[in-house]
């Protein structure tokens, strides 16, 4: 810090028992004096190094006080400097001096505290000014990294919304182009089975079927990447969700599904959050199902559904008694399309805990879950409890 | 009882073209399908040029379009229809492989009357097209509509 470097002082007297005098009163651990004999000696000191102040005998021979005063203020480089005259004389002096610049004017024999206290004020002066200056080349230099920061993430931005355009362009010739011949297998094969139905054996029926239903399948395949892919695409409308209002909602929905199935519900009390309520909703909507559908096989099938308040964020999560999983494929389960189960013994494609994974991210969160073979399963994801979070 | 009237059917798939004809009979509709293979030929067809020159008279009671096609596409057919004082009359049934958001919104701020996803299942299949084909064609209420100006 500029306090503890000591300021320069510039003492100019053509004597030297006078310059002794002044060194003495002023001598300081916060100043460096500095002694010239002559204006010349001044002036070579001057061009050395900055001062804070220079304190300067009026009456020199060869070039005077007042001549001395003149050149400092002419040149750039030192005319900040303020100048202290000393003098022997009257008045005259002081307005010709005032007019070349001095800042202040002291008659001899000068008063040690007032030679002082002035010092003083124009060091602290210097003092601050050095600080100031650092400052100001700080923050330029502060701006200009910004200035490179924000060049930088503009270009990430244009790639991204780049990589965007191309997901976009590719998901619709996906929609468009893979659809069509989907669709002419399926029909085809109705066709077929019309035509040649008087003379195609059952086993021949039978792969036609199977041809069928797997083109059917490719579709919802197909349906549910461009789900996903969109997903990660989607603007995001933020509001705050009342969670438990969600659930109760989405259990509603799927009263259908549960008819005839012996179900324990446990809600808890859910707090609310800021995000996207329809992802949101659907976050719940593959969960909550998920949990329905794998404790198919349990009479009654209990699922639970609470929270937990954890560091800066909420901890949800859905407890289930179903058939469970490994823990050693915990890592898949989120994955595209990744199944643990077998098509024939529960039915779905395997996207929609990557959804939820997606969802969840885009929160903010993430999610992941645990289980036991056949003693149930536990789905959690956390969302972070910031307010007015930019998303 | 009013003559029926044809149904342009404009799609360059033949595989699709056919699975429509299909469904359309097996919907029990009868009414005569004319085929545009593409944009240019469905317009050739309704201002009754180029190859369709010689034509009867009569623009056809609805024109299923496909959106996905060489040369002029469903969305420029479209366009172009709805701007033509004559055309604008005559029901547009976009039939299409996908619902894109941007070909919903796109068709419907030209003026389409109908949005059909052609379903992968078969069934499904004669049934929205079936079910577009006999309201459009034959229950629906044609505007009446005189020649276009070419």
């Amino acid at each position: 810090m500029s306090q503890d470097r000591p300021v320069n002082i510039l003492l100019v007297d053509d004597k030297k028992e006078n310059l002794l005098a002044l060194e003495s009163i002023l001598e300081a651990p916060g100043y460096h004096l500095v002694r010239a004999l002559s204006g010349q000696d001044a002036l070579l000191a001057l061009l050395a190094q900055d001062y804070a102040a220079i304190v300067l005998d009026v009456q020199m021979p060869g070039m005077t006080g007042i001549e001395l005063a003149q050149m400092v203020r002419g040149r750039k480089k030192t005319q900040h400097i303020p100048i202290v005259f000393l003098t022997a004389h009257g008045d005259e002096s002081a307005i010709a001096g005032y007019q070349a610049g001095a800042a202040d004017f002291l008659t001899k024999p000068v008063q040690p505290a007032v030679l002082r206290s002035k010092v003083a004020v124009f060091a602290e002066l210097s003092r601050k000014s050095s600080a100031l200056l650092a400052e100001v080349e700080e923050r330029r230099q502060a701006e200009e990294r910004i200035g490179q920061l924000n060049k930088e993430l503009s270009e990430r931005v244009d790639q991204l919304a780049t990589v965007n355009a191309e997901l976009e362009a590719f998901s619709y010739t996906v929609s468009h182009d893979l659809r069509a011949p989907l669709r002419h297998i399926g029909g085809f094969v109705d066709m077929l089975r019309e035509e040649c139905a008087s003379v195609m054996n059952d086993v021949g029926q039978r792969y036609l079927g199977i041809i069928a239903e797997a083109a059917a399948q490719m579709g919802v395949l197909i349906d549910d990447l461009l789900a996903f892919s969109r997903l990660g695409r989607t603007e995001m409308r933020e509001a705050l969700v009342n969670m438990e209002d969600l659930v109760k909602e989405v259990l509603q929905e799927m009263a259908t599904d549960t008819q005839g199935r012996s179900i324990e519900w446990e809600l808890h009390p859910l707090p609310k959050v800021h995000g996207d309520r329809s992802m949101l909703k659907q976050v719940w909507v593959n969960l909550l199902s998920n949990a329905v559908k794998y404790t198919g096989p349990r009479m009654p099938a209990k699922i639970e559904v609470g929270y937990t308040e954890g560091n800066g964020e909420w901890e949800f999560y859905v407890q289930d008694n179903g058939v469970g999983f490994d823990m050693k494929y915990a890592n898949k389960l989120f994955g595209v399309f990744q199944r643990l189960h077998a098509a024939e013994e529960f039915e779905g494609t395997g996207i929609g805990l990557a959804n939820v994974q997606r969802t969840v991210r885009r929160h903010g969160g993430r999610a992941w879950a645990e289980g036991k073979v056949d003693e149930g399963a536990t789905f959690y994801f956390n969302l972070p409890r910031s307010v007015e979070k930019s998303l | 009882m009013t003559p029926l009237r044809p149904i342009l059917l404009v799609d360059d798939n033949l595989n699709d073209v056919e699975l429509t004809l299909a469904a359309l009979k097996k919907s029990k509709v009868t009414n005569e399908i004319v085929i545009g293979r593409d944009g240019d030929e469905a317009l050739d067809y309704l201002y009754r040029r180029g190859k369709f020159q010689s034509r009867e008279l009569g623009l056809p009671a609805v024109v299923f379009l496909d959106l996905k096609m060489p040369k002029v596409n469903g969305i420029e057919v479209l366009r172009q229809m709805k701007g033509d004082d004559v055309l604008k009359l005559v029901p547009v049934v976009m039939l299409t492989s996908s619902r894109e958001e941007v070909d919903l919104v796109t068709s419907y701020k030209l003026g389409v009357n109908a949005f059909v996803v052609k379903p992968v299942g078969f069934q499904e299949f004669i049934d929205a097209v079936g079910r577009a084909g006999m309201f459009w064609a034959v229950v629906n209420e044609a505007p009446p509509v005189k020649e276009p100006i070419a």
